[in-house]
């Protein structure tokens, strides 16, 4: 393993960090524990998305106009790009990503 | 991995938990407005309450008709809690006078649907002081049950514990109180 940029050997992985990688975590305030998974740095958000929702059993709704939808939390910020790839997120020297799902909770009696 | 959501049993809440969000929130229900807080602890199979947070400022919305977290506001509570350890174990929020503490629609489909996550409904504004009064109910499944008086009874076990950490969280940060 060269440790270049761009440049993994097939096999290796489970020993050797590979640079096409990203060690990706997902945390979810009502689980105890995070969605875990190895994912290509190209890898768009999207797909991590969907996959950490799956584990977490949650999806997103609609009620009449409103839509109740989870969104991405990294580094303090809120992700609104989800076409965006690991690589593009985190740069390309990151090897790993800690996000956290998050929603916004409405409750009320009178929102139609 | 291991499964995201531990069964669990019951619940165990301190005095202080039922204190601390009263407090929280009748500011607004005097106002006439909604307001609500959010219990965390430890998920396992009896799964205490050991952390009362109330959003404040820009973490959240008061209105007549509803009361709502923002997302980055929800991020920042869970970025300080999880390190911890801490859960998501139940979403309180008030219905004002005339509104008995059962959930709406958009209580149901606009609040957090994970399993055994309360959803608790604080009656009159606030003013209902006795848990036993206020609306209980649990994510089951694919929708929210509301205990019955007996179940409640078994599943919740309210202590004269006074140890409870309150905190107020907004967008960027979580404060002890």
């Amino acid at each position: 393993m060269s440790g270049q940029p761009g440049i993994a050997v097939a096999g290796s992985l489970q020993n050797t960090p590979s640079h096409d990688v990203v060690e990706v975590n997902v945390s979810y305030l009502p689980a105890t524990g995070p969605f875990h998974r190895a994912y290509p740095e190209a890898t768009a958000l999207s797909t991590v998305r969907a996959d950490a929702m799956g584990f977490f059993g949650v999806v997103d709704r609609q009620q009449g106009r409103d839509t109740y939808t989870y969104f991405f939390e990294f580094e303090a910020r809120r992700i609104t790009n989800l076409s965006e790839t690991l690589t593009a997120l985190l740069g390309p020297d990151r090897r790993g990503a800690e996000l956290h799902l998050v929603e916004q909770i409405t409750q009320g009696w009178g929102v139609a | 991995m291991k499964a995201p959501y531990p069964a669990i049993r019951q619940w165990v809440v301190p005095d202080a938990a039922i204190v601390s969000t009263l407090a929280g929130v009748r500011h607004a229900g005097l106002s006439g407005k909604e307001s609500g807080a959010l219990w965390l602890g430890s998920r396992q199979e009896v799964a205490e309450v050991t952390t009362v947070a109330l959003p404040v400022g820009d973490g959240h919305d008061e209105a007549r008709s509803q009361w709502s977290v923002s997302a980055q506001a929800y991020g920042t509570l869970s970025r300080w809690a999880k390190p911890q350890g801490l859960s998501l174990l139940g979403v309180l929020h008030l219905h004002l006078p005339g509104i008995a503490p059962r959930m709406s629609q958009t209580d149901r489909n606009h609040g957090v649907r994970a399993p055994a996550v309360l959803s608790i409904i604080i009656g009159n504004g606030g003013a209902d002081e006795e848990p036993e009064r206020w609306g209980w109910f649990v994510f089951e499944e694919h929708d929210f049950r509301q205990f019955s008086p007996g179940e409640l009874g078994r599943r919740v076990k309210r202590t004269r514990d006074r140890r409870i950490e309150t905190v107020l969280f907004n967008r960027k940060e979580v404060l002890r109180r």
